[in-house]
């Protein structure tokens, strides 16, 4: 009888469609989480490899810039595209909407953008296969070394990743302030939605370096447009400072989610709260605001002053404190519990001990005169890897053995999850123990063969090596434990560990809705289901008729795509050419196509009530702008310097400044008209509002051919290759056109969107958030044209 | 249940590590004022395409002094100019290190030189040898294919 219930099969082209097209953040989330282990596998194979080279220095098998290509892409693959990813969107995606009681993101239909942008920027690295080179200078792609074609490619997988995660992140933002179930306060929340909260916010506060280094780099490379070039006054360590502006607090975004996930899972199998809940959220945020200060420690031997390198000394030594006082919550929260000891928490175990090492070791390269014994050698190697394979990877490991059961509704090999562990603590201890070492030696990073008269060298190489070939065995007996697993592990109940955070609550793995029943309004700690067991509350069924889903939709994934054969026309040939006009075009078209769409079924179910009272579209946009001024504050500060220093010296024939006046004078007053058509709209004056609307767009348009008149007039007579205020003038204000096109084209799908009658007063669409864009890029313009244009 | 139990290890565990931060912020700035650095500095700016036409003093190793020295290095790919050196124990060697094409790294190990060697800058650092001994002379900065095979050597002999 128990074929005839069963669903008939879905065909594969069926199933293919669906994942394609769905916009669950669950499915999202296994996206995420599938693509970014994927990605660790490959990218761990990779690095054995190159540990085979490393066995012996007279080694033949990868040399020269095969090796160099290899390392640089095991590094760019870990870092961009497991680390970050694993522990934030993937686990995030998955469990934040649960544990909040949601039953989706906020914006779904980014959130599958997001995800389709990311895989494309995979692809995007591996597309310079197809052009003969991967890139090779290093995942830091210093200046001028990365120069070349290879690291178009990855620039260019750098600046779509970027679009991706920062619409992830604001995505997350607004997810946690809207979402959350009535009555759960911000104090009340699991810690792990505190730390993809901190990590997001970090994020959009510091993206921007990475996206200004490579932006510039990757125009140095196709224009010949830079800030760094010093033959024409441009100074190589901007290049770092914007660069280790955004790296090094991202090393906090790769290990916040992790802290995250390992007291979770610290809490559920030691079967006690979380120990000092309240200081651990602020050592969170703490290691937030800390994170921004301290990039510079990457950079002591470049010759910067000594009050500057101090201060930089002082701040990193300082963030020990509050990355301590989560290892001690985590040791407290463990403390006097009856351990469990599942795989998950072997992870957690492994990582308090090694992720120490790391920590430790971190405090030393932050004393300027020990730096300089260690800087850029094995021992810095070694000291990343402690922290990073060690920490945030025993923590994703974590992650993965705890929530696999719900992930997928089945339970994985407890045997072989263990053996995994082990195979992968001692291939650790034996890899990266010996660099530690190798550094003292003064072995530097990124060689592929080392002096065999230096005693030493050869037995730790080869010790290593041996360590990366039990990494190989652990991870092949993971791949196993994951598929066997996958195919007939044994079913999963709803809460196999007894965890108490709500995404317990859901069958395994969780229906589309989530939730079957009804969540009460009553919060009392970050443990509900604990305290409702306590005071006995039956939960209700929820009346179907009140469940509302977003529709799948096909236009994030086209619009991705279209964005992905733009950015590989940016990286492949030279500027303009007709693939990144075409791969332009059709992104269009796919926004167009996104914006007409109804979200729902029924349009009136997108009306949410949310937390704050504001809109998703609003909040999303806030946050996604805090980057944006990010971007332009961080280039205009490098011009600022270059400009004080007396490098960047306006050639006597400039922009003419009434143009630009006349030009500001279209731009603010388009702000203007828009302001007022939004208030036409709430007043319900649709054709004033679409009136008003329209001549903001034209107006932008105006700006737009005004400021095409003024470079091409500009080209004349500046040479942007020779000048460096003429490259700067071109960089930012440019950047800034490219910012009103892109404001204007949110615009005109505002207005699609009324001549379809789309927008409703209480509905404004894509107008929201197109305005608060708008508005944003008419500040900046004042800003530059004080600086550009008046001074 | 036990709440109130946990709340005041909570309330005992925030004061510890308040003080715990206290005592750390007092002992690095004791370490801070009580100790002088000698950093490595960016001593001026140089055109890096007339790095080897005149712009910078050919390699070369002079002595300005009694026991001094001062050291014109160039690093480029791959290769030091000059390529070996000699000093006697204690002497005391200003290096100017500057590049004409991409960033290095001179790091002379066993002693607290280590430089990022930038193109358009003129990178000066200092010491004073103590043992005797041969040192190499490092590429830190990753430079492109030939980067391990950017070594150089400082003779230092009684």
């Amino acid at each position: 009888m128990a074929t005839l219930t069963r669903t008939p099969a879905r065909s594969f082209s069926a199933t293919l469609w669906d994942w394609l097209t769905t916009v669950d953040h669950k499915k999202i989330g296994i996206l995420y989480t599938a693509t970014a282990f994927i990605t660790f596998g490959l990218s761990g194979i990779v690095a054995w490899l190159f540990r085979l080279q490393l066995a012996h220095p007279t080694g033949r098998l990868f040399t020269g810039d095969t090796f160099n290509q290899m390392i640089t892409v095991h590094g760019a693959a870990m870092l961009f595209f497991f680390i970050i990813q694993a522990g934030l969107t993937g686990f995030g995606n998955f469990v934040v909407p649960l544990m909040l009681g949601a039953r989706d993101v906020a914006l779904p239909r980014i959130n599958a953008f997001s995800y389709w942008a990311f895989l494309f920027s995979i692809l995007l690295v591996i597309a310079g296969l197809f052009f003969g080179q991967l890139p090779e200078a290093g995942w830091t792609f210093y200046y001028p070394v990365s120069l070349s074609l290879g690291s178009a490619f990855y620039f260019s997988a750098i600046l779509l990743l970027g679009i991706s995660s920062l619409l992830g992140n604001a995505n997350f933002v607004a997810t946690i302030y809207n979402l959350r179930r009535r009555g759960m306060g911000l104090w009340r929340m699991p810690i792990y939605v505190w730390s993809v909260f901190a990590a997001s916010i970090l994020n959009l506060l510091s993206l921007a370096g990475l996206t200004a280094a490579t932006l510039v780099t990757l125009l140095d490379v196709k224009l010949g447009i830079s800030l760094f070039n010093p033959a024409m006054g441009g100074d190589p360590v901007l290049f770092q400072q914007f660069f280790w502006f955004y790296s090094h607090p991202t090393v906090y975004v790769m290990l916040l989610p992790y802290l995250g996930i390992l007291v979770e899972v610290a809490s559920t199998f030691a079967k006690k709260p979380v120990f000092g809940y309240r200081a651990m959220v602020y050592a969170q945020m703490g290691i937030v605001l800390l994170g921004l200060l301290v990039w510079a420690h990457h950079m002591f031997t470049v010759g910067e002053s000594t009050i500057f390198q101090l201060a930089f000394a002082f701040f990193t030594a300082l963030i020990a404190v509050p990355t301590g006082v989560k290892l001690f919550n985590i040791l407290g929260t463990l403390w006097g519990g009856k351990l469990e000891m599942k795989t998950p928490l072997l992870w957690v175990l492994g990582f308090i001990f090694n992720f120490l090492i790391g920590g430790i070791t971190g405090v030393m390269l932050s004393m300027v005169p020990l730096d300089y014994q260690f800087h850029d050698s094995y021992f810095v190697v070694a000291h990343f890897h402690n922290v990073l394979m060690a920490g945030s990877g025993f923590g994703a490991f974590a992650g993965l053995y705890y929530w696999f059961p719900k992930f997928f509704g089945r339970m994985y090999h407890e045997r072989l999850g263990r053996l995994h562990f082990w195979f992968f603590l001692f291939g650790y201890l034996f890899t990266f123990l010996p660099q530690y070492a190798l550094g003292f030696l003064g072995m530097p990073r990124r060689y592929f063969t080392y002096p065999t008269e230096v005693a030493g060298l050869l037995p730790l190489n080869q010790l290593s090596t041996f360590g990366a070939t039990l990494f190989m065995i652990g991870g092949l007996i993971w791949a196993w434990n994951m598929i066997a697993s996958l195919r007939s592990g044994p079913k999963a109940p709803a809460n196999p560990w007894g965890g108490w955070t709500l995404e317990w609550l859901t069958a395994s793995p969780p229906k589309p809705h989530n939730f079957d029943v009804r969540l009460p309004e009553h919060f009392e700690s970050e443990r509900p289901l604990f305290d409702w067991e306590q005071k006995g509350l039956e939960l209700e069924e929820e009346d179907p008729a009140r469940i509302h889903l977003p529709r799948s939709s096909y236009w994030p994934v086209l619009t991705a795509t279209a964005l992905f054969v733009f950015f590989l026309g940016l990286a492949g040939w030279s500027w303009p050419n007709p693939v990144m006009l075409v791969g332009a075009l059709l992104t269009v078209v796919g926004l167009v196509g996104w914006a007409l769409e109804h979200e729902y079924e029924h349009p009136e179910h997108a009306l949410h009530e949310t937390l704050t009272g504001k809109s998703h579209a609003f909040m999303g946009m806030i946050w996604f702008l805090t980057s944006e001024i990010g971007l332009f504050a961080i280039l205009l500060a490098g011009y600022l310097y270059l400009r004080l220093s007396g490098h960047a010296v306006p050639p006597p024939e400039r922009p003419e400044l009434w143009l630009a006046l006349v030009n500001t004078f279209f731009l603010v007053s388009s702000s203007f008209v828009l302001h007022f058509a939004a208030g036409d709209l709430k007043r319900g004056n649709r054709s004033s509002f679409m009136l008003g609307l329209l001549v903001a767009i034209v107006f932008g348009l105006v700006f737009l051919g005004v400021q095409s008149y003024e470079f091409v007039k500009a080209a004349h007579h500046m040479n942007w290759r020779e000048q460096l205020w003429a490259s700067a003038f071109f960089l930012v204000v440019g950047l800034h056109g490219l910012h009103v096109l892109i404001g204007a084209t949110g615009l005109t799908l505002a207005y699609l969107q009324g001549v379809f009658r789309r927008i409703l007063p209480q509905q404004p669409g894509t107008l929201e958030a197109a305005s608060l864009y708008w508005h944003l890029v008419d500040g900046v313009w004042l800003v530059i044209v004080t600086l550009f244009y008046i001074w | 249940m036990n709440k109130h139990v946990i709340e005041a290890y909570e309330r005992g565990w925030m004061l510890f590590s308040l003080a715990m931060i206290l005592v750390f912020l007092v002992f690095i700035g004791y370490t801070l004022s009580g100790f002088a650095f000698y950093v490595p500095t960016a001593a001026e700016r140089i055109d890096p395409t007339k790095v080897r036409t005149g712009g910078f003093p050919a390699p070369h190793v002079e002595k300005v002094g009694p026991g001094k020295y001062q050291a014109y290095v160039i690093a480029q790919a791959f290769t030091f100019l000059p390529n070996e050196m000699h000093f006697k124990v204690g002497d005391e060697v200003t290096f100017y290190v500057t590049s004409p094409d991409v960033q290095h790294g001179f790091y002379v190990h066993g002693t607290d030189i280590n430089v990022q060697v930038i193109p358009g800058e003129i990178a000066k650092v200092k010491t004073k040898f103590k043992r005797p001994g041969t040192y190499m002379i490092i590429c830190t900065e990753y430079c492109g294919i030939g980067h391990q095979n950017m070594l150089g050597k400082i003779v230092v002999e009684e």
